[in-house]
């Protein structure tokens, strides 16, 4: 079918102001914030891949229609939350529906006594924390994406926030789902506090990528505005001993919502400009909530810090941070450099690894000669996150695809080495499809029966998570 | 305008981390507004890889210069501002911009102000050219247009203070800002040179202007046309700044908050001033909405003039929200008569009064 006959089917079956096949949509709705999709800007005349026509349900009964319309005509459907996804989630990489879900973003239900809210999944984060805050609640799952990225998008994803360590990832926040699965049949899980009726069957669904059916309904928690929230920052002589302090503060059962540990050079980079001027490693450390408790943890890890030799420096770094969380110039001027490349190589093992799997990635990167800074955080009593932002600039943005997966794949070998996740929190998109059944072994099968029986013909976001490579 | 190649850029590559503040997206879903996109799209026409059209002219125009984006943009957000004049101007230069857009520069250019309204009824003649007076006051359009009453109660509190004043209002001519807020460069320059002729005939000490869009435009775009004033010009905050002490004010019980115009908390960054003018007045001293100073919301902006019924969902939009969750609040003061015409506009309960702060102040006047 082509575009014009697509758009005109489409909007027999959902209405007019709903379809759109301008080029200017089909471009914006064809690109998200993976350095690939920079670099073709300056590459191509156009993008390799745009979608031939863009939907925008205003509900599930809207969805439905376009999910069957798709499965019968066997039209590829490709989904589109907030476009922050930086492992090529969004890109329609066989033309077809995009699917854009801005216009399902309403709140649907506030439950003040069980403290959940149900939203549509294409609400914003930012504006549904906006929309808690003037209530007095909060989500308090803060990906620093919170701007841009939808609840959806957090689900299939599988996204956790800055504040995670305390609240954890977005799979610790659904209760509920509603799901449109590839035959256009509906999934509606109902939220309960546990079950033990099988498998959890949102969990099918949470870091699905969207290959199992579009999320268009979520449940989530939510919680009351902390009572008092403060920060404490420590100077570090080496990292190593950081990282022992904050094992031994996760293992003794302390809740700090933000434990970040930098390592010298990253400590010195990103904070000389707000005022830091140690020689060491950085370590912010948060506590919030109720005020007592509060006070209580404060007191216990500070001194689990300073029994590792750590100097407390005070709250001021902390908050700082806080307030300039969302800089990331540094990042995006790589980008836009002719030849230029930066992305954040996510990874994470448990505390018997890490250190390894530090000390191996370090030692690619100063090997190759691409600069690295590195930071931890996302803390839980068997582990810890590691994240790995790398600069390359070569001749040209052909080049700079190239060395792109060339890094990624290198650095995923090493992951894979030392037994730790090759993503673990971004996903897997287009970016790290080929590695992921090194990771999953025969959890991959598991995945492909799944998405064969709900999908036989690869309808819904082909060519993410787990098939063919593009 | 000159294309500023880097500026554009910058908006393309990034992280659109302003997406969930801009309002007019947030109503319309319109994905070519925000500045990634929009951008993105305006680079690629520049590069002639793809052509302009009355879609993209949509969303440029979509777009109310309210820079609420600048207050979250990753790049401190100098570049918003450039690049919607530099989107508007291209759109407009190609006719690819809505109808109501075109109409309105015909009527600026005919008649002098946006809603083509015959002027010259009370010419300027009534004042004398030769006399000094203390105050040349300047509505501007929005306030002739959309909200007399701002100029109405000015003239009371000069009155109270027996302050001398020349008047330019029926027969004001658009003093430019519009036009250059939707891409008629040229026609702004003329707007202002024969602004620039009207004000300088008057023997006056200080220009007050009582639109604050105007005020912006007095102070940061005439000299750039080689327009320099050699007077004072304040904006009626700092008129009342000065004055207030001097009126007899009686203090009120209201339960008062105070709706930041974007032009004012983004534009001009004047957030305390009103604030402590409000604090001379009302007994209740909290007049910060959730949302304030530079972050504060959108009243819906110049969309009212070009896409009314959008701009009346955000209107309404903010009034049905402030609602749900505030059941104290009886009165939304504002500094602008945009904000003052859409709220008032899309009020469809009286659970608010709406006022601009200089009527309420001339209301509080014993
Ligand atoms: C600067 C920056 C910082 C980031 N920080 C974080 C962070 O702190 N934590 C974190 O976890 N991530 C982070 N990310 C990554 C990204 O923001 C997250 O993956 C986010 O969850 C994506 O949400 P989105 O709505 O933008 O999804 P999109 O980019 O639109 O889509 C991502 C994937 O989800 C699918 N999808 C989207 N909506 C639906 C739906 N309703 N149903 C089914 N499938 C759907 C898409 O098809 C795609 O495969 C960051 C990204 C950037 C650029
Ligand atoms: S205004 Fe700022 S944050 Fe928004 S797209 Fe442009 S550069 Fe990015
Ligand atoms: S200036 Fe206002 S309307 Fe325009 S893009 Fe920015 S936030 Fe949106």
């Amino acid at each position: 079918m082509t575009g014009s006959n697509l758009k005109i089917e489409l909007e027999k079956l959902i209405g007019k102001n709903k379809v759109s096949s301008d080029i200017g949509d089909r471009l914006c709705f064809s690109r998200d914030v993976t350095p690939i999709c920079y670099k073709w800007i300056d590459l191509y005349k156009l993008p390799p891949y745009i979608c031939d026509v863009v939907v925008s349900p205003e509900n599930t009964e809207d969805v439905i229609k376009i999910v069957q319309f798709a499965k019968k005509n066997k039209i590829k459907i490709f989904i589109y939350g907030g476009g922050s996804g930086v492992v090529g989630g969004v890109i329609p990489t066989e033309g077809g529906i995009t699917i854009d879900m801005s216009r399902m973003s309403k709140v649907v239900i506030l439950d003040e006594e069980s403290l959940t809210i149900e939203v549509e999944s294409g609400i914003i984060g930012q504006n549904l924390e906006d929309f808690l805050n003037k209530k007095n609640y909060t989500l308090r799952h803060f990906p620093q994406s919170i701007r841009s990225a939808s609840v959806g998008g957090f689900i299939a994803t599988k996204s956790t926030g800055q504040f995670s360590t305390k609240y954890g990832g977005i799979e610790n926040y659904v209760t509920g789902l509603e799901v449109v699965l590839p035959d256009g049949n509906v999934l509606i899980t109902s939220d309960k506090p546990r079950s033990s009726t099988g498998p959890d069957i949102n969990n099918f669904f949470i870091g699905s990528e969207g290959i199992f059916g579009i999320i268009t309904r979520a449940i989530l928690k939510i919680y009351k505005m902390p009572e008092k929230v403060i920060y404490h920052c420590f100077i570090y002589e080496d990292i190593f001993s950081a990282l022992d302090s904050i094992r031994e503060i996760m293992q003794t059962g302390l809740k700090p919502p933000v434990i970040r540990l930098y390592n010298r050079e990253e400590s010195r980079q990103k904070f000389a400009k707000l005022g830091f001027d140690y020689d060491g490693c950085l370590m912010i450390l948060c506590f919030e909530g109720n005020s007592e408790l509060v006070d209580a943890e404060s007191e216990v890890a500070q001194k689990i810090c300073t029994k590792m030799k750590a100097k407390n420096i005070g709250d001021e770094l902390g908050k700082l941070w806080f307030d300039n969380r969302f800089d990331t110039r540094h990042i995006l001027e790589k980008e836009e450099e002719f030849g230029g490349v930066s992305d954040a190589i996510e990874l994470a093992a448990s505390w018997s690894k890490i250190k390894k799997l530090y000390a191996d990635v370090e030692s690619y990167f100063r090997k190759k000669q691409i600069t690295l800074a590195s930071h931890f955080s996302h803390a839980y009593t068997t582990g810890i996150s590691v994240y790995n932002i790398f600069f390359l600039n070569v001749k040209d943005e052909e080049e700079a695809i190239k060395r792109f997966y060339a890094v990624w794949n290198d650095v995923m070998e090493i992951a894979l080495n030392n037994d730790a996740t090759i993503s673990h929190h971004h996903g897997i998109g287009i970016i790290k499809k080929d590695k992921l059944r090194e990771e999953l072994n025969e959890g991959i099968n598991i995945l492909e029966n799944l998405k064969e029986k709900l999908d036989p013909d690869n309808i819904i976001n082909p060519d993410k998570l787990i098939t063919k490579m593009i | 305008m000159n294309f500023d190649k880097k500026s554009l850029r910058q908006c393309i590559y990034c992280h659109n981390f302003c997406k969930f503040s801009c309002v007019p997206y947030l109503a319309t879903k319109n994905q070519k507004i925000i500045q990634t996109q929009k951008n993105y799209l305006v680079y690629l026409v520049n590069e002639n890889k793809v052509k302009p059209n009355a879609e993209l002219g949509e969303a440029v125009y979509l777009c109310n210069d309210c820079r609420r984006c600048e207050t979250y943009c990753i790049f401190e957000g100098k570049n918003v501002l450039p690049n919607n004049r530099y989107a508007k101007n291209l759109i407009f230069k190609n006719m690819l911009a809505p109808k109501k857009v075109y109409d309105i520069y015909n009527n600026l250019l005919n008649s002098g102000n946006f809603l083509g309204r015959e002027t010259g009824q009370n010419e300027i003649r009534n004042f004398d050219k030769n006399k000094k007076y203390d105050f040349f006051i300047y509505p501007g359009d929005y306030v002739n247009m959309l909200a007399p009453g701002i100029t109405k109660s000015f003239i009371e509190i000069l009155g109270k203070l027996n302050k001398s004043f020349v008047l330019c209002d029926d027969d004001e001519v658009s003093d430019g800002v519009l036009a250059l807020d939707l891409g008629m460069e040229e026609l702004a320059g003329e707007l202002m040179e024969k602004n620039f002729k009207k004000i300088t005939q008057y023997k006056f000490d200080t220009l007050v202007v009582l639109n604050p869009h105007s005020y912006y435009c007095f102070i940061n775009d005439y000299e750039k046309y080689g327009f320099k004033f050699n007077f004072e010009i304040i904006h009626y905050i700092d008129f009342l700044k000065r004055y207030i002490d001097n009126l007899k004010i009686k203090k009120t019980d209201d339960y008062v908050k105070y709706f930041d115009p974007c032009i004012l908390s983004r534009g001009l960054k004047m957030n305390e001033s009103p604030r402590n003018i409000l604090g001379t007045l009302c007994n209740n001293q909290n007049f910060d909405l959730v949302k304030n100073r530079d972050e504060s919301e959108c009243c819906g902006g110049n969309l009212s003039l070009i896409f009314p019924d959008i701009s009346r969902t955000i209107s309404e939009g903010f009034l049905n929200e402030l609602k749900s969750y505030d059941d104290k609040t009886e009165i939304l003061i504002t500094v602008c008569p945009l904000c003052l015409s859409n709220l008032s506009k899309a009020q469809n309960s009286d659970r608010f009064k709406i006022y601009d702060l200089i009527e309420y102040v001339s209301n509080n006047i014993v």
